[in-house]
């Protein structure tokens, strides 16, 4: 039974359905990093969502390449407009347009379908209306067979009705429910009628006209009159000084969801705050393990069989970076030293001694004279050869400089990995005894290893490093891993007779990473 | 999601890391969801289960201290009234993160103990001695809180 509480009441009350709003930051740090990452692929449910979308991305693509098309323009059509309903009214064009030249025609054909038989209105076309204000509107009513010219495009955006598209001139025409009467009788020129939906906006343009166009792209009347020929020329820049005037936003013409992909698209300064792609680390590890030394070189069998190699350790200190993915890297400086027992039968030939004694003996004189008489004695004393046993416990030390490759794992506060390297090693002392060859019938010589002969054998070598790792985070910084690993030596440098030590090793590692700022 | 950020969170700082790991989490398993159920609900529990992941990474320390019942008076119905949903969070945010866990999970998100232990790999015990005291600590706070506005409304 689950217990209540008052407090449990109380977070629960007010925080469960409690809402913020996360910084900017991060927003814009989630965005940018979904877009460096593969999408989701869309499943087998998401193909209507899909087909849905490129239906209107279509659709809109088209719509806006349609807009964008000089020939097509919702001017270039208002102009014309003007211009026809001039020539036929008998008035200058720049009297007929004014105050607008759309608006003033437009409101001829509104108050002819409100005065007609037939006349259908709705709340656009009363809008419409209400905007059309003006002189023109009491010029163009000379007669209803003016405005049946009134091919223009007024704002989709206040029309509740389709817009129609001439597709052979290129000229985007207007239908609407206002429609001449001789128009609306037309059955056929309804039904073919073309149609797209309306567009937001453009107040300027309220006062549209209205037509109803064919398929074909003529005006279904009697006497129709010749098709507006394409703005060109002085009509051109008209009608780019118009396009001015008008307040348009392109983003409603073209929304960026609509611009081709080709489009560049420019972008904002990279977000400040951003996940931290990994973290740096220092640490300290301790190995012991044995050794199996192989000597290479003149001297290697004798080598081989006074020396017993018996077990190495070695520590160090390390720094490393580890990301996000796992994956990691780590450098650092260590110590290794490797102990050995040497054990070598040195044979001695026997050979003789010849000691010599002499003594003297002086003589006084009466004449003052001192005499010295000299005995010589001789004695050869053979000593006989043999077999001296040298017994050494050797010690080898050198610098290691790794640089390993890691990668790491998480269950819950276990960590396991593995990793892999070099590991550059820079023999330094060495203690003990070792063997050399001076002579080249005789056999080898038990040799101090701090000889400067035999230096050349111990030069730097590189060792490859591979092991996997088991660790244990015991807080948010400080992990502990048991390490086992493998040190081959892979090449070494300047050296022939060199022992080759290929170690086995447990390392035990404790690792502590920096804190990171966020960024 | 950020205010659910936020209750597991220490900071702003490290509920804005959540909220953008628990969103990349999302994007990724979007796939996954199966348009059943409350897709919020669904996120919500990206969200907590990234939290806790989060911490489990961290490696933090749970406090186990076994079944124990600390004796507990009632916190006035008052003090608890007053406290708006800021100083929820900031109360909240003050607990050691063992608690605090344990207290989102139980209190807030409505997971029982059996839940909650199997959810940040720990005994039921452990779940009920967390929470009971990260309501003693609450509760503690809460009064304090309230002597300290008593204090000084009569000072004034």
């Amino acid at each position: 039974m689950r217990e209540k509480h008052p407090i449990d009441e109380r977070f629960r009350q007010v925080l469960y359905n409690g809402e913020a709003d996360p910084p900017e930051v991060v927003r814009a740090a989630l965005g940018a990093h979904l877009n460096w990452t593969t999408a989701p692929r869309a499943s087998r449910g998401w193909w209507p969502v899909v087909i849905v979308a490129v239906g209107l991305i279509s659709t809109g693509a088209a719509l806006w390449a349609w807009q964008k098309d000089p020939r097509s323009s919702i001017v270039g059509g208002e102009h014309r407009i003007a211009e026809h309903a001039a020539e036929d009214i008998g008035v200058p064009a720049n009297e007929a347009t004014a105050p607008g030249p759309s608006i003033a025609v437009t409101s001829t054909a509104t108050r002819e379908q409100e005065t007609g038989p037939t006349a259908q209105t709705n709340n656009a076309a009363k809008d419409r209306q209400d905007a059309a204000m003006g002189a023109g509107a009491e010029e163009s009513r000379t007669g209803p067979d003016k405005t049946h010219r009134n091919n223009a495009i007024g704002d989709p955006a206040n029309s509740s009705g389709p817009v129609g598209t001439n597709a052979e001139e290129g000229i985007a025409l207007k239908s609407d429910k206002q429609e001449r009467p001789e128009t609306r009788m037309d059955g056929k020129a309804q039904r073919n009628t073309t149609t797209t939906p309306a567009r937001p906006g453009d107040n300027d343009l309220a006062a549209a006209t209205v037509a109803k166009v064919t398929a074909s792209g003529h005006v279904p009347l009697s006497g129709t009159p010749e098709p507006p020929a394409p703005i060109t020329g002085s009509d051109r820049l008209a009608f780019a000084e118009d396009l001015r005037s008008i307040p348009i936003d392109p983003l409603r013409i073209a929304p960026e969801a609509l611009v081709p992909s080709g489009t560049p698209v420019s972008r904002g300064p990279s977000p400040n705050y951003v996940l931290p792609s990994g973290a740096w680390w220092v640490g300290a590890s301790v190995s012991f393990g044995n050794v199996q030394g192989t000597w290479k070189g003149t001297d290697a069998a004798a080598l081989q069989e006074a020396e017993n190699w018996q077990s190495t350790m070695q520590g160090g200190l390390l720094v490393g970076h580890e990301w996000r993915s796992g994956w990691g890297f780590s450098t650092g400086l260590g110590i290794a030293r490797v102990r050995s027992t040497f054990q070598y039968e040195d044979e001695i030939e026997g050979s003789s001694v010849l000691e010599v004694d002499t003594t003297w003996m002086p003589t006084m004189h009466s004449s003052g004279d001192i005499l010295f008489s000299w005995q010589i004695d001789s004695l050869t004393e053979e000593v006989p050869g043999g077999v001296v046993r040298r017994d050494a416990r050797n010690l080898y030390t050198a610098i290691q400089v790794p640089l390993l490759l890691h990668w790491h794992a998480e269950a819950r506060r276990l960590r396991y990995g593995a990793f892999g390297g070099f590991n550059v090693w820079i023999p330094t002392q060495r203690k003990g005894l070792t063997l050399v060859n001076s002579l080249h019938d005789a056999p080898p010589t038990a040799l101090a290893l701090q000889d400067p002969q035999v230096d050349e054998r111990f030069s730097t070598q590189v060792h490859g490093l591979v092991g996997v790792s088991v660790g244990y985070t015991i807080n948010e910084q400080l992990s502990a891993y048991v390490e086992p690993m493998i040190s081959v030596p892979l090449v070494s440098f300047d050296a022939d007779n060199t022992p080759w030590l290929t170690r086995p090793l447990l390392q035990f590692r404790v690792q502590y990473e920096l804190r990171s700022n966020g960024h | 999601m950020y205010a659910v950020c936020l209750r597991y969170a220490r900071h702003q700082l490290e509920a804005q890391d959540l909220m953008q790991e628990g969103f990349i989490r999302v994007f990724e398993k979007l796939s996954a969801f199966r348009m059943e159920g409350s897709l919020e609900g669904w996120v919500r529990r990206i969200m907590v289960h990234t939290a806790i992941n989060h911490y489990r990474k961290k490696a933090f320390r749970m406090e186990r201290f076994g079944l124990e019942h600390l004796p507990e008076e009632p916190v006035s119905a008052m003090a608890l009234g007053s406290l708006g949903e800021k100083e929820l969070l900031a109360l909240i945010a003050e607990l050691p993160d063992g608690y605090r866990h344990v207290f989102n999970l139980y209190a807030i998100e409505g997971f029982d103990h059996a839940e909650i232990a199997s959810m940040l790999g720990c005994g039921e015990s452990t779940s009920r001695s967390q929470l009971s005291k990260a309501r003693s600590f609450l509760q503690a706070r809460i009064e304090r809180k309230d002597v300290l506005h008593h204090a000084g409304k009569t000072s004034h």
